[in-house]
């Protein structure tokens, strides 16, 4: 193996090692994304629910 | 027309991997590491072959002249052999000899040039009855046609002593070759063997390196989550007291 098919395979696995570092890091924000936006959907519907309660108990004190 | 003998039954004395011309013709052909027998024989010589090791090879080479008295010159072509070094060896037993005590061939190249098998008189004799030519990485089939045919144009004719015959320890030298072929294949085994091993290893490191990666994206999964929830509760906590509220004044309006 000559010196200079080294030297392209050294420059090819830096290449590659950028490469992966960069794929770890979109794959750790996708998941970040996707579990806040389901996190979202509910967390909605938990405050929907919560509200209704506080109106119900606000209206069974009279304060409205 | 130069004188001719006829040659001993069941020449070449000694098996290899070779070509039979005419067994009258004054000329061998030792092809080296490269294989052309059967062209090397059509273009006359009396035999032809390859010569891959200086020791038991060579020793079958000097048995198998030795024993045809008609056989003159001896052309070497064809690419060295690496590490052995044959053509070099050849060129060497003929024009040094062997050492009598420790039959290694004077001045050769080779890696283990020992022809233990072959007595000093079939070597004095090798060395009497030829003459050597030299085309040691020469493959051109027509320089060797040439020379074969003027090799034949000088034939001095068959040479005045009887044929020699030289008995090789045949069992010995199968024994060494089978240990030198079982030594291959056990390092060969080995190496396949590592390789393998270090395949294993390198799968299971990349199946861990996986299975941190998807802890690491589940981790972020479960923090974006929870975040996302908080957020949703007070939007959703947020919009229902503002619609209720927006209903409540529409009615007592």
């Amino acid at each position: 193996m000559s010196d200079n098919w080294k030297d392209d395979l050294l420059i090819i696995n830096e290449r590659l090692d950028k490469l992966e570092e960069k794929l770890e890091e979109s794959h750790g924000e996708f998941s970040q994304q996707s579990g806040k936006s389901l996190g979202r959907d509910i967390g909605i519907l938990y405050g929907i629910i919560l509200a209704l309660l506080f109106i119900i108990i606000m209206l069974k004190f009279h304060i409205i | 027309m130069v004188e001719k003998t006829e040659v001993i039954d069941g020449w070449p004395l000694e098996t290899g991997d070779y070509a039979i011309g005419d067994t009258q013709c004054p000329v061998a052909v030792v092809t080296l590491g490269s294989k052309m027998n059967e062209e090397v024989v059509n273009e006359g010589a009396a035999i032809a072959g390859p010569l891959h090791t200086e020791n038991l090879g060579i020793e079958k080479v000097v048995s198998n002249i030795v024993s045809n008295p008609n056989i003159r010159f001896l052309i070497i072509c064809g690419s060295e052999v690496q590490g052995h070094i044959t053509g070099e060896t050849v060129k060497a037993l003929y024009e040094n000899g062997i050492d009598p005590d420790t039959k290694s061939i004077i001045g050769s190249p080779g890696a283990i040039p020992f022809v233990e098998n072959l007595p000093i008189e079939a070597v004095e004799r090798f060395q009497e009855q030829l003459t050597i030519i030299d085309m040691i990485n020469n493959e051109n089939l027509d320089e060797i046609s040439k020379k074969i045919s003027e090799c034949i144009e000088e034939d001095p004719g068959c040479f005045e002593k009887e044929p020699m015959i030289v008995q090789l320890n045949e069992k010995e030298e199968e024994e060494e070759e089978v240990k030198s072929f079982e030594q291959e294949n056990i390092s060969a085994s080995s190496i396949d063997s590592s390789s393998l091993y270090l395949l294993g290893i390198e799968n299971r490191i990349r199946s861990m390196k996986l299975e941190i990666n998807e802890i690491g994206s589940f981790e972020k999964f479960s923090s974006g989550y929870y975040a996302g929830k908080i957020q949703g509760i007070v939007i959703g906590f947020i919009l229902t007291l503002v619609l209720v509220m927006i209903l409540f004044w529409s009615l007592r309006l």
